[in-house]
Order: structure tokens, then C-alpha cells, then sequence
């Protein structure tokens, strides 16, 4: 399968999506290209700051950032980016389905789970280690569990899981928990919470399935029974697709120009939480989506692709000062 | 043909039970986002794949005893049964192709 468009967005979170509306409403031909819809943000539970809207369910505000895309033409595909190349002025986005061609490329695919990195985790994952608490907690109902992290999201973890969990051991590799009082004193309060700081995991331990950990405290290795693993250490930035292609900073982040969101490759630019914008707020990705897809219709204008309209997208269907004249 | 919903009571029969047919299965909960975002995907491929194979759905709350017999720990998970034999599993949203090349390898 092969097609050429305007510009391919790669990734459907908040940023993809808002940028897929802009560009779309530009007149460009979209193609959105994502593993899912919605990213972190549809997994979230309830999104209490996005403006305009008091409270809403993640996954259900990203169905209307979707759905509003759409609206305007925007193509949405359900594929894995597997690599993006630029030969002279056309880009090429290969998937596990196809390759898609365009003159400019919006990278917006977000940031994935941060993971521990030790022996056994990959292994385990579905058979013991997880990334989502409020997913599997359920599944573990009168069994021991060890959540390694010691921020907001290990917290809030640990007290789901001591829910269902006969108990519940919270490791960090800091000298203390970091994160909101309230949340530490919930949990120092549960009779099943134990907490343990400056404790380095090892390994993840077990033959089918998780049986324990293996740790690092007081510079002896120790051994933990559990039949499950939480990893909530935060999210990071998966280079795979972007080594060697754009210049990325020290935490695998895409660099981008604040002004533009151009990086350092004609065409190609990047928005919301794989950039180097520091807010990860849905918000601040939705109107980074927005700045690249305008900035994306600049540019092909620059190279003489699009006729230059000049309309300002102000919003409404139709620009009124357009009618007039 | 169209979607199934599975449970501790008809899982010997219509997943296990089916004869020469691949056996979707999507474990899920409705206290799970991911699941949510799975959830319509399922639907594409059982129209998608029409007669070549079952798909359907258990909800893990609802039949305990079937999502313990596979050890399921993680939600979503997609399973492929054939003969009465799981044949794959995999654990996390899966996209419509993926899963779509998966159940045709065993049609």
C-alpha cells in the first residue's frame, strides 16, 4: 500500500490530534498514523484542567478531539511507525502495513512507560509485571505485590493495590517518597503497605510467572516474595524511531524551536510530549499540535505546494472578511 | 460472524469446544481505560475476519474463574485458542492489522 499526502502526523494523542484539525482545516491532505487513540491521555482517568470543560473522562475527551479531526478530512490509521526517512523533500513512513509518503512530517507520538531495565521484566510483562495498577490491581486479589517507584503514581499504586492485595511493598531507590503529604500519609496508614527507601531492584524473579525480586538495601542483595510487579517510574521518550533522524537532547527528547516547532530537519516537526516543551499537560499538547500544523502549512507554501491563501483559520466555517471580498 | 461474549459458563464449550476455527478471546474489565480503547478494535477485526474465525469477549470481573485458569494478570490480553489450545497471547492494545495477521496464521 502506498500513499502520498501533505503531511503525516505520527501519533493520535492530544497533540496528533489537534495538529491532524489545524492541518486539515488548512486545506492539507492528513494522514494520522498511531498506535492508538489518545494516548496517555485516554488512560487517564478523569481530566479535571482541560479548559471549557469541568470534568471529563480521558479517553472520552479524546474521542471528541477524534472525531472533531475527522470532521475536516483527516485520515486515521491504526499502524505501528516502524521508520521515517526524508529523501530530497519527501518523507517516507513505514509501517508494519505499508509505507506512506509525504512533504512534511508531524512526529507527535508521545512518551511510553519508563522501565526498569533489569533481567526478567520484559520477560514477565502479562505474567506478573505490569505498567497500570488500575488496570490489574483487580487481578490480584489476596496475592503479594511489590510497586517499585516512589512519586505520586507509585503512591497512588500502592493504595489501589492494597485494595485487592494481601500486601503491598512500595520500593524506591530515594531516600524518601517524593510526592503530594497526602498521599504518603494514606498510605503509611494501610496496615498492608510496607515501604521500603533506597532499595534498587535487580532482577524480576520466576519460571512461567512472577515469583519474587531480587534487591538492593544497605548493600546487601535481597529476595521478595511477590506474585506481582508495578512499575510506575514515570514516563520517558522511546528514541527507536527518531535515533539518527532528528537531533534529539539528552533525555531522548526531540528539540524543537519553541517558535515553530521545526527541528533541525526542513519538514520534519514534532509536537507535545516528545519535545523539549517541559509541560506534559494535555492542554500545552493540544496547542503544540496546533503551532506545528501551522507552521507545517507555512512551509509548504515556502516550497510553492500550496497556493498561499492567507485566510487565518479564526475558527468559524467560513472567513467572513473572505466572503465579503 | 457476529461477536461473541464469553463467560466462566460457556468458555468450555464455545472457545474451548470449537472445532477447526481460531477462538479470539479479548480479556478485559470495565474498570480498565486501555481496555476501552481495545474494545472497538475487537469489534473491527470479528468484521473483518467474518466467517474464518470466533471473536468475542470476557469481561475478567464476570468469569473469575476462566481469567485465573490463564493466569491472566495483565488487561487487555488477546488469546487465540485452536482445538481447545491456546496459541498465542498477547498482553497490551493491539492494533487491527497485528491482530488480524495473528488469527489468519492460525484460519
Amino acid at each position: 500500500m502506498s500513499t502520498n499526502v501533505d503531511v503525516i502526523i505520527v501519533g493520535a494523542g492530544p497533540a496528533g490530534l489537534v495538529a491532524a484539525l489545524y492541518a486539515s482545516r488548512r486545506g492539507l491532505s492528513t494522514l494520522v498514523i498511531s498506535q492508538d487513540i489518545g494516548g496517555q491521555a485516554a488512560t487517564t482517568g478523569t481530566i479535571e484542567n482541560y479548559p471549557g470543560v469541568d470534568t471529563i473522562d480521558g479517553l472520552a475527551l479524546m474521542m471528541h478531539f477524534k472525531r472533531q479531526a475527522e470532521t475536516y478530512g483527516a485520515k486515521i490509521l491504526l499502524e505501528e511507525v516502524t521508520s521515517v526517512a526524508k529523501h530530497d523533500d519527501e518523507f517516507s513512513i513505514q509501517t508494519h502495513v505499508g509505507t506512506y509518503t509525504s512533504s512534511a512530517v508531524i512526529l507527535a507520538q508521545g512518551l511510553t512507560h519508563r522501565h526498569l531495565n533489569v533481567p526478567g521484566e520484559e520477560k514477565f510483562i502479562g505474567r506478573g509485571v505490569s505498567y497500570c495498577a488500575t488496570c490489574d490491581a483487580p487481578l490480584f486479589q489476596g496475592k503479594r505485590v511489590v510497586v517499585v517507584g516512589g512519586g505520586n503514581s507509585a503512591m497512588d499504586a500502592a493504595l489501589v493495590l492494597s485494595k485487592y492485595a494481601s500486601d503491598v511493598t512500595i520500593v524506591t531507590v530515594n531516600e524518601e517518597f517524593r510526592g503530594e503529604r497526602v498521599l504518603i500519609d494514606r498510605m503509611q496508614a494501610m496496615p498492608n503497605i510496607t515501604s521500603l527507601t533506597q532499595g534498587t531492584m535487580k532482577s524480576v524473579d520466576g519460571e512461567d510467572a512472577v515469583s519474587g525480586v531480587t534487591y538492593l538495601h544497605d548493600d546487601q542483595t535481597k529476595s521478595l516474595p511477590v506474585d506481582g510487579v508495578f512499575v510506575e517510574i514515570g514516563y520517558t521518550v522511546n528514541p527507536g524511531l527518531m535515533k539518527d533522524v532528528v537531533a534529539l537532547d539528552g533525555r531522548n527528547q526531540i528539540i524543537v524551536d519553541p517558535a515553530t516547532n521545526g527541528t533541525d530537519v526542513p519538514g520534519l516537526f514534532a509536537a507535545g510530549d516528545v519535545t523539549t516543551i517541559a509541560q506534559k499537560q494535555v492542554v500545552i499538547s493540544a496547542g503544540e499540535g496546533a503551532k506545528a500544523a501551522l507552521a507545517v502549512d507555512q512551509y509548504l507554501q515556502r516550497l510553492g505546494r500550496k497556493p498561499r491563501s492567507g485566510i487565518t483559520d479564526w475558527g468559524i466555517s467560513a472567513p467572513l472578511h473572505h466572503q465579503a471580498t | 460472524m457476529a461477536e461473541m461474549t464469553f463467560t466462566d459458563q460457556n468458555f468450555q464449550t464455545d472457545v474451548l469446544g470449537a472445532k477447526d476455527k481460531p477462538v479470539l478471546v479479548d480479556f478485559w474489565a470495565v474498570w480498565c481505560t486501555p481496555c476501552k480503547v481495545q474494545g472497538p478494535i475487537i469489534d473491527e477485526v470479528a468484521k473483518d475476519i467474518g466467517d474464518a474465525a470466533i471473536v468475542g469477549k470476557l469481561e475478567v470481573d464476570e468469569s473469575p474463574m476462566t481469567a485465573q485458569k490463564f493466569n491472566i494478570l495483565s488487561i487487555p490480553t488477546l488469546a487465540i485458542f485452536k482445538n481447545g489450545e491456546m496459541v498465542w497471547q498477547g498482553v497490551g492494545v493491539h492494533q487491527k492489522q497485528a491482530i488480524l495477521d495473528e488469527l489468519k496464521k492460525h484460519v
